[in-house]
């Protein structure tokens, strides 16, 4: 499964063509692990602070 | 026009002297990447928020050459490394790294490069220097997630749990600590926190699993890491440096109460100050400054003040009493018996304490005895090392009878004959001819101004 896992993560790494410093493949590969872990707490984080601020605002007379 | 010797790495531009004036260069190369952050609004408000150096563009080139763009930089006072900085120093570096690639990352822009050397110091306030580190985000990893975990995350990680001054260790890392290396060092209960065990622990993993995989990807997938993806994991980066903390803990020095008499401590301010008065000069170096109590009244007038410690906690407390207070002080680690030297490629990437320009005056105050009696270095050497650093000295002469030396000097065998009076003023008189004198009351020490003209 984590072979799977990483077969498709190297599939749709890429590098920009031009970058100076070297990203390190498996420092570009973990990020799609991570960030994909990470981006669902975002995304709830982002709404939730939106929502908050929707209701703040209704608050003020 | 003489390309610096630390700045090579990157093709889209360079810094380089000429007639004495820095200059930050753009090539051909750069220029799409410039334009794009020249034209958006980040540059301006990373620059009104003092976050980013100012550049001036120089419409005539002062040199020949077939550039883009040539500019020059608002000047840093003094250059300082991260090897050198204390634990919040290297911290609110790493804050200022994330919070600019999460503000860029806004602007559809991101950082090709996170590395500490970006990041410098006016007085107690980090800033960014390089402004070719911006360029178009493409929708794929952080090509800077291994320098930024290498050079702030590795190194803040081991300061907190192993001692804060492990960052001295960079002199030898200059890409940052290897996670290989990184990883093992930490104990369990670092290694069991979520954002650790992602960024050091699984990512050295990956990083051993694909060591010989770099050519293996090549093909770009569009949307691979978009967005979403990489504000999440450079929010998470901030979360995790905002959370490390430097465990509360005191030092021989950090908590040093001076053993002066009211009259004494009087006299060594006022004695300091006339000299200052008299010197008007713009920099001074404050070499043994411990928690900068020095540092701060020479920092009153104006003068840009470097306080160099051994004691990384002294420093710690030093940096934290001035940050963001405005005072002209920058709080460095330092030791004076072994002090930073030029390393990097051809040993001219990085400069030596001495290279990094010549203060007005030094301070050396309650410092001499641990040089002589503790490292070992004799009276000449001292002198000599002195007079290379300024014209200009003042230093507090702590003879063997001083109840501190002679702590320094129990249980050992007392090899130090040019240690007296007599010899130190004879020895310092060959490098500096004028002196001016003052004997601090309530002790046996004794207070020198020396100047070489």
């Amino acid at each position: 499964m984590l072979c799977l896992l990483t077969l498709i993560c190297m599939l749709l790494v890429a590098f920009p063509a031009e970058a100076y410093l070297d990203p390190g493949t498996g420092s570009m590969i973990i990020q799609i692990v991570i960030g994909s872990i990470l981006a669902a707490g975002y995304t709830v984080k982002v709404y939730w602070k939106k929502l908050k601020s929707f209701f703040q605002r209704k608050d003020v007379p | 026009m003489k390309p610096i010797t630390s700045s090579f790495r990157d093709p889209h531009g360079f810094l380089a002297t000429h007639e004495g004036k820095l200059y930050r260069v753009v090539t051909r190369l750069g220029k799409p990447d410039y334009d794009l952050f020249a034209a958006s609004p980040l540059k301006a408000n990373l620059e009104s928020t003092g976050r980013l150096v100012r550049h001036e563009i120089i419409d005539r080139a002062p040199f020949e050459g077939d550039f883009y763009k040539i500019l020059t930089p608002e000047p840093i006072p003094f250059i300082s490394y991260p090897y050198e900085w204390s634990f919040s120093q290297l911290k609110d570096a790493a804050l200022l790294t994330l919070t600019i690639q999460k503000e860029a990352l806004g602007h559809n822009l991101s950082l090709k490069d996170a590395s500490a050397f970006n990041v410098q110091f006016v007085g107690s306030r980090p800033i960014f220097i390089d402004l070719l580190s911006f360029e178009k985000r493409e929708d794929t990893p952080w090509v800077a997630y291994r320098q930024f975990c290498q050079h702030f995350l590795g190194p803040l990680l081991l300061m907190s749990h192993h001692s804060p001054d492990f960052n001295r260790h960079l002199k030898n890392y200059l890409d940052g600590f290897p996670l290989s290396f990184v990883a093992p060092l930490l104990p369990l209960k670092a290694k069991v926190r979520p954002g650790v065990f992602m960024h050091i622990l699984l990512h050295a993993a990956s990083q051993k699993k694909h060591e010989r995989g770099g050519g293996a990807v090549n093909g770009i997938k569009p949307g691979s890491f978009g967005l979403t993806r990489l504000l999440a994991l450079v929010d998470h980066l901030l979360r995790v440096v905002e959370g490390i903390r430097l465990p509360k803990g005191k030092s021989e020095w950090s908590e040093y109460v001076p053993g002066y008499s009211k009259d004494g401590m009087e006299l060594k301010k006022k004695f300091v100050s006339e000299v200052l008065d008299a010197t008007k000069t713009s920099s001074v170096w404050d070499l043994g400054g411990n928690t900068g109590d020095f540092s701060k009244l020479v920092a009153d007038r104006g003068i840009y003040t470097v306080s160099l410690d051994l004691d990384p906690l002294c420093v710690e407390k030093n940096y934290l009493s001035v940050r963001g207070n405005g005072k002209p002080i920058l709080p460095l680690l330092m030791d004076l018996a072994n002090p930073t030297p030029a390393i990097g490629w051809g040993h001219e990437e990085r400069m030596s304490l001495l290279e990094r320009g010549r203060p007005g005056l030094i301070l050396a105050l309650a410092l001499i005895h641990h040089l002589r009696i503790t490292a070992n270095i004799p009276i000449a050497r001292i002198a000599e090392f002195f007079s290379k650093c300024a014209d200009r000295a003042i230093v507090e002469f702590v003879p063997k009878e001083d109840p501190m030396a002679t702590i320094l000097l129990s249980g050992r065998k007392d090899i130090f004959h040019d240690y007296t009076k007599g010899e130190f003023e004879k020895t310092f008189g060959l490098y500096f001819p004028h002196v001016i004198v003052a004997a601090i009351p309530g002790s046996k020490r004794i207070l020198y101004s020396f100047s070489k003209a």
